[in-house]
């Protein structure tokens, strides 16, 4: 069968889970579960990342039941939900691959200077800091030196913290290849 | 702290299910606030000042008179789309959306050609205006836009951004609509005292009501 045959059943439930029929809400759900990590595990091929976007897309549920109109489709409504969940997942992931890239970039800058132990370097590292733009130099010591969180950085700097991660980013970038080029 | 078996977690799910209260559908729910927002906006402004029988003149003129129209439908129209992107798989398609949209860039585009071509007023035009019709228009927008975020807030808006905008023109046309008949008054006028704070109002919740959709929502 379908998930689409289903549908009448699972409206049926929907309206006694409203009532506070708490069987068949909990059959409804079991019905659902295993549906929604079907549908999750097509888009991230990973069957915790599924479970776990199912355990959020069932709290969203949930919380927004009353948001259901009974004269409508509920399969629409549930599949509404967890893409918006899923879109969410990957807009996050998006984030921290970004947050990553920026890690790596000052890991790289770090091991150049710490790995030696060689003051030259350290003094090649300082002298690619001046030569960087002010507003390059001024994300890597916030950042660095003064240890302040990207968000923090990017209050003082009265920018976004998407546009203080890009500024990080490129400082590092600009700052490894000027090192570089020296050595 | 370890995710919840997948029996733990629907026995909590469970365990917490409250019967919800009867609920109206996204088009009961419409109904009533504009029919509440329109009344209560009409009365304000009435209270403030009524209507007065000068501008009727002008109303009654061919242009004027769809124009007076064209303005109400916005309120209308992105209302309910403000309404149904409030609910999850009812949000209709950006075709849609540009529709909604059509009569309020009508309004605007007239006005904005009775400006640039120097439209004449008719006879008995009301040509000093309303008093502080600009403040008025601002405030009484509020009515409407309060009262339409509240209930997106108990609904599922997941579109935060452009709910946001849906509801700022769509409560801020309530009061140009109604100010078009009660300070009837040249295209300048209209422009600038009543559009113009519409728009203003407009930017504000665009960047007040997202925050209050993610404070106040259960998403």
């Amino acid at each position: 069968m379908k998930v689409a045959d289903f549908e009448e059943q699972w409206q049926s439930l929907m309206i006694q889970s409203l009532a506070g029929d708490e069987k068949a809400y909990r059959e409804l759900l079991e019905a659902i579960y295993p549906v929604l990590v079907r549908f999750y595990i097509k888009k991230v091929a990973s069957q915790g990342v599924a479970e776990d976007l199912t355990q959020e897309c069932l709290i969203a549920i949930h919380k927004n039941k009353a948001s259901w109109d009974p004269k409508r489709s509920f399969q629409a409504w549930l599949f509404a939900i967890a893409r918006y969940k899923m879109i969410d997942y990957f807009r996050a992931r998006e984030r921290s691959i970004k947050t990553s890239a920026i890690d790596e970039e000052r890991d790289q800058v770090d091991q150049m200077s710490d790995s030696t132990g060689d003051e030259a370097v350290k003094e090649l590292v300082h002298e690619g800091l001046a030569k960087l733009p002010e507003e390059m130099k001024r994300a890597i010591v916030l950042t660095k030196l003064d240890g302040l969180s990207t968000e923090e950085a990017a209050e003082q700097e009265n920018v976004s913290p998407g546009a203080m991660r890009v500024r990080i980013s490129r400082a590092y970038k600009r700052l490894r290849e000027i090192v570089e080029s020296e050595i | 702290m370890s995710k919840p078996s997948k029996n733990e977690f629907l026995d909590q799910l469970v365990g917490d299910l409250k019967p919800e209260a009867s609920h109206l559908g996204a088009e009961a729910r419409f109904m009533f606030w504009a029919v509440f927002s329109f009344c209560m906006v009409a009365l304000a402004m009435e209270f403030n000042r009524p209507l007065s029988i000068e501008g009727y003149h002008q109303v009654e003129t061919t242009h004027y008179f769809l124009e007076a129209v064209i303005a109400f439908l916005p309120f209308f129209s992105l209302g309910y789309l403000a309404f149904l992107y409030s609910v999850p798989g009812r949000g209709p398609s950006r075709k849609w959306l540009i529709v909604a949209l059509v009569p309020l860039a009508l309004y605007v585009l007239s006005t904005v050609f009775g400006v640039l071509f120097d439209r004449p007023l008719p006879e008995g035009a009301m040509i000093k205006g309303r008093f502080l019709c600009n403040v008025e228009t601002l405030f009484v927008s509020l009515i409407p836009i309060v009262g339409l975020s509240y209930m997106v807030v108990r609904g599922y808006a997941y579109k935060k951004k452009l709910v946001a905008l849906l509801i700022g023109l769509a409560g801020g046309s309530l009061p140009v609509a109604l100010m078009h008949v009660y300070c009837a008054n040249a295209p300048l006028h209209i422009l600038m005292h009543h559009i113009g704070p519409m728009l203003l109002i407009s930017t504000i919740g665009l960047f007040v009501i997202p925050f209050v959709i993610s404070k106040y929502s259960k998403n």
